[in-house]
């Protein structure tokens, strides 16, 4: 045991756990506001949505659906270029920040436009007849019915971000999958390679124990 | 007043549906009004024109003289604020507490926290909710839900409460206990009470006044006493017979006289300005006829008991028929014999 833990410098798996929450935690909450932000237009211009709008509609499902098709790996690698061109640098958690927020939010748009149709839709037009406006209708209404759904596809979201982290670590950015390749894998370090992947385990847990927690206080359906 | 002129409604889609085909109606202030008619018949169309749910494809919906269609977005909303309306399925907010729920509208208002608390515990209070302030929809019966639908449809103090079959996802007694709160709210706050179903028993027993709708059509509109005592259009007459709206008539005579091969089959109907003594009762103990009761849908409206009842006499002459007939008729009963 004594040995196994030698060979790990904790300085920098602390360093690396660091980075992962740092990398995950600010993409997390971009990417919930920006997919938020986008599900509630998609929602809004739907066939028989409050503004309805078809063109607008087509043309942001037609982006969301780019983006999710380009793989994660290869998103990145073109943003990592992006990010060198307008940066200068090109490693560090930060610089892997714009691609995991441009391949969460889109998910998350997705998710919440799934969330909102669930709503029911009575709900929704008894607010409607109690004279409430759109905005009112979208933030006292079709937000709080859709919580639920709402927060557990964070927590999705959340655990997909992890694993982009890994992905973005491998490639060069810092975090517990970048330690887990460079200092693991291609030192042939296995005392490296199972304590990062035991640690981005026990993130995940704690992520969906949260989640658990959350949803069990809100839904009061 | 609720004024419709010459109203047409059409869905537009594969193939247009004429939801309304010129209804004309006119709502008094201070009247529970029923619309009834079959599924489809149009009702739910005719009253989310009210609040403008739905716009007509062309006449007119006035209220107090104002044209509904012709709001702005910022009038249409305020004007909704003065139309209660209560649903079938409730349809209250699952995120939030009974009190939450019927806050709502008082946000929407923008009324001062300090007097939506006012207001919403009067509300609770009117409506029998004490102590379930802070329970959750989920937590409530079908009527305790309605309530809830009550109190916030009353709200922001409405001159007009639309009903769209409220009582219908209800067993009968809590439908009788809504319907008396609706009474009660109808006198206690002079509020017209525009109410829909297709369940008889539910407008006989509280309504003014009756429009019997049919395919778009308003065919009928009268107090209940007259639309029982002198149906007119085929559908009244359906409904005021409680019968299912695909069986005939004759059919159903057929029926009763494959049961009862003796005797004399009467229809009995009640229109509301019989005495409050036991008339059958008396009736027959003096005829001393063996009576008995085939069926009968008796409710009692605002204007006393109304229905049909169908009774089979036996063991007697024709005199002694005929005598148990005009005795029943100088007490106001309708006899038909089959
Ligand atoms: N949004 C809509 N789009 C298309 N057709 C509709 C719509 N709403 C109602 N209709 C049609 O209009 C007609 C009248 O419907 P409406 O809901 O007013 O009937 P109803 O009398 O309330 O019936 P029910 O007792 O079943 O509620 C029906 O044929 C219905 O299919
Ligand atoms: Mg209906």
């Amino acid at each position: 045991m004594i040995q196994f833990l030698e060979k790990i410098d904790i300085e920098a798996l602390i360093n690396a756990v660091n980075e992962t929450l740092y990398m995950t935690s600010i993409s997390f909450v971009f990417s919930i506001f920006i997919g938020l932000f986008i599900g509630v237009l998609l929602y809004l211009t739907s066939s028989d949505g409050l503004y309805s709008n078809k063109i607008i509609n087509k043309i942001m499902d037609m982006i969301i659906n780019v983006l999710r098709a380009i793989p994660f790996a290869i998103l990145i690698i073109i943003l990592f270029d992006l990010a060198t061109l307008l940066t200068g640098s090109m490693l560090g958690a930060t610089a892997a920040l714009p691609a995991l927020i441009i391949a969460a939010s889109p998910v998350y748009a997705r998710m919440c436009v799934i969330a909102f149709i669930e709503v029911d839709k009575g709900t929704i037009e008894a607010s409607k007849s109690m004279g409430a406006s759109n905005f009112e209708i979208i933030f006292k209404v079709l937000i709080p019915e859709a919580s639920v759904a709402l927060v557990s596809s964070a927590s999705v979201l959340a655990i997909s971000l992890i694993s982009y982290t890994a992905i973005a670590g491998v490639i060069g950015s810092g975090g517990l999958g970048n330690y887990a390749y460079l200092y693991g894998f291609s030192r042939g370090n296995n005392a490296v390679l199972y304590t990062s992947t035991f640690l981005i385990v026990v993130i995940v847990f704690v992520v969906q124990f949260v989640s658990d927690y959350v949803i069990k206080k809100i839904d009061k359906r | 007043m609720i004024e419709f002129k010459n109203v047409y409604k059409t869905f537009k889609g594969k193939n247009d549906i004429h939801a309304l085909n010129g209804v004309s109606l006119k709502i008094d202030d201070g009247l529970i009004y029923g619309v009834i008619g079959y599924s489809g018949a149009g009702k739910s169309t005719l009253v989310r024109i009210i609040n403008q749910l739905e716009n007509c494809s062309s006449g007119e919906v006035l209220i107090d003289g104002i044209d509904q269609s012709n709001l702005s977005g910022k009038q249409l909303r305020e004007s909704r604020q003065k139309i209660g309306m209560i649903f079938q399925h409730f349809n209250l907010m699952w995120s939030r507490t009974v009190f939450e729920n019927i806050e709502f509208p008082l946000e929407i208002a923008k009324v001062k926290k300090s007097e939506r608390i006012k207001i919403v515990n009067e509300l609770i209070a009117m409506v029998g909710l004490n102590g379930r302030e802070f329970s959750y929809p989920s937590e409530l019966s079908g009527g305790q839900k309605q309530r809830i639908g009550i109190a916030r449809a009353l709200a922001n103090n409405p001159k007009i409460l639309l009903c769209d079959e409220a009582t219908s996802a209800l067993d009968p007694e809590t439908t009788d206990s809504i319907l008396q709160l609706l009474q009660s709210i109808n006198q206690k706050m002079n509020i017209t009470i525009v109410m829909i179903t297709h369940q008889m028993e539910v407008v006989q027993k509280i309504c003014h006044k009756i429009a019997v709708m049919s395919d778009g059509k308003v065919v009928e509109v009268n107090t209940v006493k007259e639309l029982f005592e002198n149906p007119k259009h085929d559908v009244t007459k359906r409904f005021t017979q409680n019968l299912d709206g695909n069986v005939k008539i004759e059919q159903i005579k057929k029926e009763l006289k494959d049961i009862y091969p003796f005797g004399q089959l009467l229809k009995l109907t009640f229109t509301g300005n019989t005495s409050s003594r036991p008339i059958l009762a008396e009736t027959i103990r003096q005829c001393k006829l063996d009576v008995s009761i085939v069926n009968s849908n008796i409710t009692h409206s605002i204007e006393g008991p109304i229905g049909a009842m169908y009774v089979n006499m036996a063991n007697g002459d024709a005199t002694s028929y005929q005598q148990f007939i005009d005795m029943l008729k100088n007490e106001g009963v309708s006899v038909e014999i089959l």
